[in-house]
């Protein structure tokens, strides 16, 4: 490929030769790959349809007097009973019989390329250096072509996507035509860089989105007006991220409540004003800053496996040569958020905590735990 | 059923058999076919619920009644003072009994959660028609749902060609 690969903003090559130095395995960094891939898909959120296990219907007494009164409900409560089963599932009973050819196609789509495995995805997610399914990849292009939307969830994680750059480009493009209101769309190593279409500011259908293993789009090849009007939740796991691109991507967000940051690539500086922000959970990530301006709804600041820039060697190495005032906690500060509950965890050393204008009750602490109510003075 | 509380506007509906049914209007709001009509302005004496005989429509109610989300005086939900986990757990059990019926109440209820638009009414009475399909050979799904295939075995052919990923 002759490009680098990056892993939390170091190059593979650089990791890879400071491995040698060290005398440990290169192989070992697979290993720790994997291990945070594991992370970023633990953070995912559950597709709402699954391939039930095999049941034998033996059992089951057939309907009685051959009167089959599922076929005699009405065409829309058979779309709707269809659009809560896998894809597949729902595309075979076309077969049935004429009255059900058409109906798949009438109810919104869930698809998970993981349940188009041989084995419904039962094994969980592919380790680095499996080959992408190529079969997966090419069935999904299928069914996005073949179902008219709208789609209520597309879960994509399987493909290696710059093994398939066309593609992702027209996915993507399909996703928005036809109207997906939840996306998981994570891209398989490696690179792990790989750069997402801007097109995808496009999808306004949105409610649900989470993006894993890219770097975001370049914001200046983004249309003006692109936003995500309806867009109530927000993952980014593993991403590269300029802070622009980041605070771009929060500004056409205007009814986010949810917002997950896990895993970022590169440091996380966070500058907060939003009108409807309820939770943000921040887990697995380098963080220098969380500046909470304005939040007037936000209830929920959760922190967990947060690294202090002070802790990566490269970090400290270009804060020395830039600004010498940081000493290497990651700086939390709470200006006005009049409901916020909870705040942690805070770990001693590794935090520096500021909160304007407020009164702090600390209702219960644990050992690294800081839970409290804080009231706004105004 | 419901009982009249101060405070707590009711909402009076009809079974097409003549059967009158007092429902708090939160309630009768976890139907989003019915909440539209309260919204709408259209419920200022009784609402006619067609299609929907009293028997499955008690039973629907008692659904309704059972997960209309509790609230305070303050106005928090209840999820915030009872361990969310501990509610979900006891809702669970409590559906496992509601749908212990027979296949013909319960596809009664798939239509009338549908025409209702009541959607954990419908995940409910749908899930074992969905664990039929799913994961079964197309002979046993038309087997257990009594459906005779009308195709012409080249029409299935051409269908099954159509689809191809669905059947591999």
């Amino acid at each position: 490929m002759g490009e680098p690969q990056f892993i939390i903003g170091t190059s593979m090559s650089d990791m890879l030769a400071s491995m040698e130095r060290d005398g440990r395995d290169p192989a070992t960094l697979d290993l720790g790959s994997n291990y945070l891939l594991y992370f970023v898909y633990d953070y995912l959120p559950h597709p709402p349809v699954s391939p039930t296990a095999a049941h034998s219907l033996s059992g089951v007494p057939r309907a009685p007097g051959g009167v089959d009164r599922i076929s005699r409900l009405p065409d829309a409560v058979l779309a709707e009973i269809l659009s809560r089963l896998p894809a597949k599932d729902a595309a075979r009973t076309s077969a049935l019989a004429s009255r059900w050819r058409p109906l798949w196609r009438s109810a919104p789509l869930s698809l998970v390329d993981g349940h188009l495995l041989p084995d419904d995805g039962a094994a969980g997610q592919l380790p680095i250096g499996v080959p992408s399914p190529r079969a997966v990849t090419a069935a999904v292009s299928r069914i996005l072509a073949a179902h008219p939307g709208p789609f209520r969830c597309v879960h994509l994680t399987r493909s290696t996507m710059d093994e398939h750059r066309g593609e992702m480009a027209r996915w993507i493009d399909t996703l928005v035509a036809k109207g997906v209101k939840e996306l998981v769309f994570v891209n398989r190593p490696w690179p792990i860089d790989l750069r997402l279409p801007a097109t995808i500011f496009g999808c306004a259908s949105l409610t649900r989105l989470y993006l894993g293993l890219w770097r975001l789009p370049d914001t200046a090849a983004v249309p003006r007006g692109a936003r995500f009007p309806n867009l109530k939740e927000l993952g980014l796991c593993m991403t590269v991220m300029e802070d622009r691109d980041l605070a771009f991507m929060l500004e056409r967000c205007p009814v986010l409540e949810f917002l997950v940051l896990m895993g970022s690539q590169t440091g996380v500086r966070l500058r907060l004003v939003s009108q409807r922000l309820r939770c943000v959970q921040l887990g697995h990530a380098l963080l220098e800053y969380i500046d909470v301006v304005d939040a007037p709804s936000l209830e929920r600041l959760f922190f967990s496996e947060i690294v202090p820039p002070g802790k990566l060697k490269s970090f400290r190495k270009r804060n020395d040569d830039n600004h010498s005032t940081m000493n290497g906690s990651s700086r939390i500060k709470i200006g006005r958020a009049p409901n916020l509950r909870v705040l942690g965890y805070i770990q001693p050393g590794e935090q520096e905590l500021g909160i304007s204008n407020t009164i702090v009750v600390v209702c219960s602490s644990l050992v690294y735990t800081c839970y409290m109510s804080i009231y706004d003075l105004n | 059923m419901a009982t009249r509380e101060a405070g707590k506007k009711m909402i009076m509906l009809k079974s097409p058999d003549g059967m009158e049914f007092e429902v708090e209007e939160a309630v009768a709001m976890e139907s989003q076919t019915i909440r539209k009509m309260i919204e709408d302005d259209c419920a200022d004496t009784a609402i006619l619920i067609p299609n929907i005989n009293s028997k499955i429509l008690s039973r629907v109610i008692e659904y309704c009644n059972k997960h209309v989300p509790t609230t305070g005086a303050t106005g928090a939900a209840a999820s915030d003072t009872v361990a969310p986990a501990a509610l979900a757990e006891d809702l669970k059990i409590w559906d496992a009994e509601f749908i212990k019926v027979n296949r013909a109440t319960r596809f009664n209820l798939i239509q009338a959660a549908s025409y209702l638009n009541i959607k954990g009414l419908l995940d409910l009475t749908s899930q074992t028609t969905i664990d039929t399909i799913s994961d079964n050979s197309l002979e046993e799904i038309r087997s257990f749902l009594s459906t005779k295939n009308d195709y012409l075995p080249e029409e299935e052919q051409t269908i099954r060609r159509e689809n191809q990923w669905a059947f591999q």
